[in-house]
């Protein structure tokens, strides 16, 4: 009531509440701008018939990625990653081809939306664009997935 | 009076939300579709297969049997040596990485930049020793080469 009295005041709590609701639709938006493109390009990118596969490589030293232990849960959640690690997609190279201190595990066809999903989950991460190194019995893997 | 003033000043307040929504959810979309295409549109590496013929591997060279497997992992691969990208060309004399053979250009795929590297770490070279393998298929001697635009 007293706010009434004074339009100062009033004016103040209009021009905070403007600000506010900017700011909260700016963030709306650009989180809905980026989910829409990410569905434009997926859908861009699926209708154009090229096809997107998963890789894993070897790393024989950790160096100084992030190192990430692998769980029975992301086997479970990307059977790709299952299927090329410790399943019937797993063809290793030899160590000498390419530099030593890494090889190919295997690889294996998917969709845009899994490739997306792996990529999201175990692509680069941080400023520096890193690929966290992936643990599994003793293994460093780096998960790699490409769109033609 | 001013309930109806209030009620008009609501409804502007929400159209000027969903406004600027839209508007900024534009332009991030947008920008992220462009920058995506523009990536996507900067030329991509060329792996480019030939056929080598005449002397049979030396006993102590380093040979990869290109299996079934192999193919269905390596879709460039697969696509210039026996798929569509084959188009294989007349035989000359030329340089190979081991030395002046009768080779022959086979076929050529494009490549993404990680494609490359996996390529390269499956079937060589070998970069520190520089050393190129043999890749066997089917009887025919072949090696690779990825050109960066």
């Amino acid at each position: 009531m007293e706010e009434d009295k004074n339009p100062k005041s009033r004016n103040q709590l209009k021009t905070a509440g403007i600000v506010l609701a900017c700011g909260l639709a700016v963030a709306v938006a650009v989180v809905l701008g980026f989910m829409l493109a990410d569905a434009l390009i997926v859908y861009a990118y699926e209708s154009s018939g090229g096809q997107p596969m998963l890789y894993v490589m070897e790393r024989a030293e950790p160096g100084e990625s992030m190192v990430v232990p692998l769980t029975g849960q992301d086997f479970a959640d990307h059977p790709a990653l299952d299927a090329v690690i410790r399943g019937e997609e797993r063809n290793p190279s030899a160590w000498e081809w390419g530099y030593r201190d890494q090889r190919v595990i295997g690889g294996t066809k998917v969709s845009y939306r899994e490739s997306k999903a792996l990529h999201d989950a175990y692509g680069p991460q941080g400023e520096r664009g890193l690929y966290p190194l992936m643990e599994y019995e003793g293994a460093y893997y780096v998960v790699l997935t490409t769109w033609p | 009076m001013k309930s109806k003033h209030d009620r008009r000043l609501i409804i502007v307040g929400v159209l000027v939300f969903i406004g600027v929504v839209l508007l900024v959810a534009t332009v991030v979309l947008t920008c992220t579709a462009l920058f995506t295409w523009l990536e996507a549109s900067g030329g991509s590496p060329r792996l480019n297969v030939w056929e080598i013929r005449g002397e049979l591997p030396p006993e102590n060279a380093s040979i990869i049997h290109l299996t079934e497997k192999d193919f269905e992992q390596h879709p460039a691969l697969d696509s210039a040596i026996r798929g569509d990208n084959r188009g294989p060309g007349a035989w000359y004399s030329g340089d190979t990485p081991y030395g002046v053979l009768d080779e022959r250009t086979i076929g050529s795929a494009p490549v993404t930049y990680l494609e490359r590297e996996v390529l390269i770490e499956s079937f060589g070279p070998n970069v520190e020793a520089r050393n190129q393998p043999y890749i066997e298929y089917e009887g025919a001697y072949y090696y690779f080469l990825i050109l960066i635009p």
